[in-house]
């Protein structure tokens, strides 16, 4: 039964990855299972499987449409899609437990619990390793040029006269676009430098927007504050509700970088909760 | 898409090449000796390593073997071998870590020798 799971997730990688390694990567995955628990190696090949098959992906060789050029651009895209795409999968198993605990309530379902939260922890994980490598991109407008840099291409420089617009795609990114889309640029929305660039790139020329409703969605403070709330004043406290809050409160209270919204929308159906837990 | 820069290393990679400077791997033994050199605390998934076995030989730094079988005699197996330009740049990167221990051992952040 593994196996045939597993094989279902190996089809999601491209085919030519696919094609060469699939055969080697079932023998690990069972070598695996042979000797280390089954939930184990599930939550790591899971956890694998998220932000490797993006990766993937956009990691094969160009195909010949592309010239060699637009490489770099599809590489920046890659990073930064896979960073939204862990953030999305990361609230789908957050939605997953909230509406556990609805529905069946979460002591009768504790194992459950447990494997989602333990899903959800490395998705976490995950998530800040991909934020991380977004940030760590370096974006850099200079009077007559912009620069960017990521990890695995070499910096690319565009010089003000060959940028013939801009492009601002809501939680993103921007695109520097030029007469030759194979050499259009990608400053992440996430880089540390982006408002400073997008600020002096937006002097030379006008910036286009196009929401993104989805993200906008998923991001939504007041929205996930008033179902967090509810959950916290609707259902029966128990000691796996509070371990449930715990898990996004912890990493929310210790990071230097929280802003104090984001604290606040964790913290607040938690304290709800144990206050009705400890008043019985 | 770009082919994934190795200078520096990155971490997988610099773990997969040391795991193969010991001899001839399979991938699950390449994943294994990673995890038992780290203490289980890198711990490589499939795609995760093939991944970066697949940018480790298009960089010329790892070889592939034609299938055999494990010692164990179970069924046959790729094998990786480490490459004369990987090793090469397996101790191009130990060096540039010694370096940064070196100044961190001189800004006092690391007191003790670690190795």
């Amino acid at each position: 039964m593994s196996e045939r799971l597993y094989a279902l997730i190996l089809r999601l990688y491209p085919r030519p990855f696919r094609e060469r390694y699939a055969k080697e990567m079932m023998r690990v995955f069972r070598d695996r299972l042979n000797h280390e628990g089954g939930v184990r190696v599930w939550l790591d090949v899971l956890g694998d499987a998220v932000v490797s098959i993006p990766r993937q992906h956009f990691v094969q060789e160009p195909h010949p449409y592309y010239p060699p050029s637009a490489a770099p651009l599809r590489g920046a895209y890659a990073v930064v899609m896979q960073a939204l795409i862990v953030s999305a999968i990361l609230g789908a198993v957050f939605s997953l437990v909230i509406a556990l605990t609805f529905f069946v309530g979460i002591s009768k379902t504790w194992p459950l619990a447990v494997l989602l939260i333990a899903a959800w922890w490395i998705t976490c994980r995950k998530a800040h390793r991909a934020s991380q490598t977004v940030k760590a991109m370096r974006a850099e407008a200079t009077s007559d040029a912009v620069t960017v840099a990521y990890a695995g291409v070499e910096p690319l420089t565009l010089r003000r006269s060959e940028i013939i617009g801009l492009h601002e795609f809501e939680y993103v990114g921007l695109r520097i676009e030029t007469a030759d889309p194979a050499r259009d640029l990608w400053v992440p929305a996430r880089a540390e430098s982006y408002a400073a660039v997008k600020a002096r790139l937006g002097q030379w020329v006008p910036v286009r927007a196009t929401p993104h409703p989805v993200a906008r969605a998923l991001t939504n403070v007041p929205l996930l504050a008033i179902v967090l709330i509810s959950h916290a004043l609707l259902i029966t406290p128990t000691i796996f509700g509070l371990a449930m809050y715990l898990v996004p409160v912890v990493p929310a209270m210790a990071g230097r970088d929280v802003p104090l919204h984001r604290k606040l929308l964790w913290t607040v159906p938690f304290a709800i909760h144990l206050v009705r837990w400890l008043r019985g | 898409m770009p082919r994934r820069k190795l200078d520096p290393l990155p971490s997988t990679a610099f773990h997969i090449l040391l795991a193969l400077a010991g001899g001839d791997k399979h991938g699950y033994g390449i994943m294994r000796d990673v995890a038992e050199d780290t203490d289980n605390k890198v711990r490589l998934g499939p795609g995760t390593l093939y991944g970066s076995i697949q940018t480790l030989l298009d960089a010329g730094y790892v070889e592939e073997l034609d299938e055999q079988a494990t010692p164990a005699g179970d069924e046959r197996r790729r094998y990786y071998r480490l490459s004369r330009a990987g090793r090469a740049a397996l101790k191009a990167e130990v060096e540039r870590l010694s370096d940064l221990l070196r100044l961190a051992k001189a800004k006092k952040i690391v007191k003790r020798a670690h190795v």
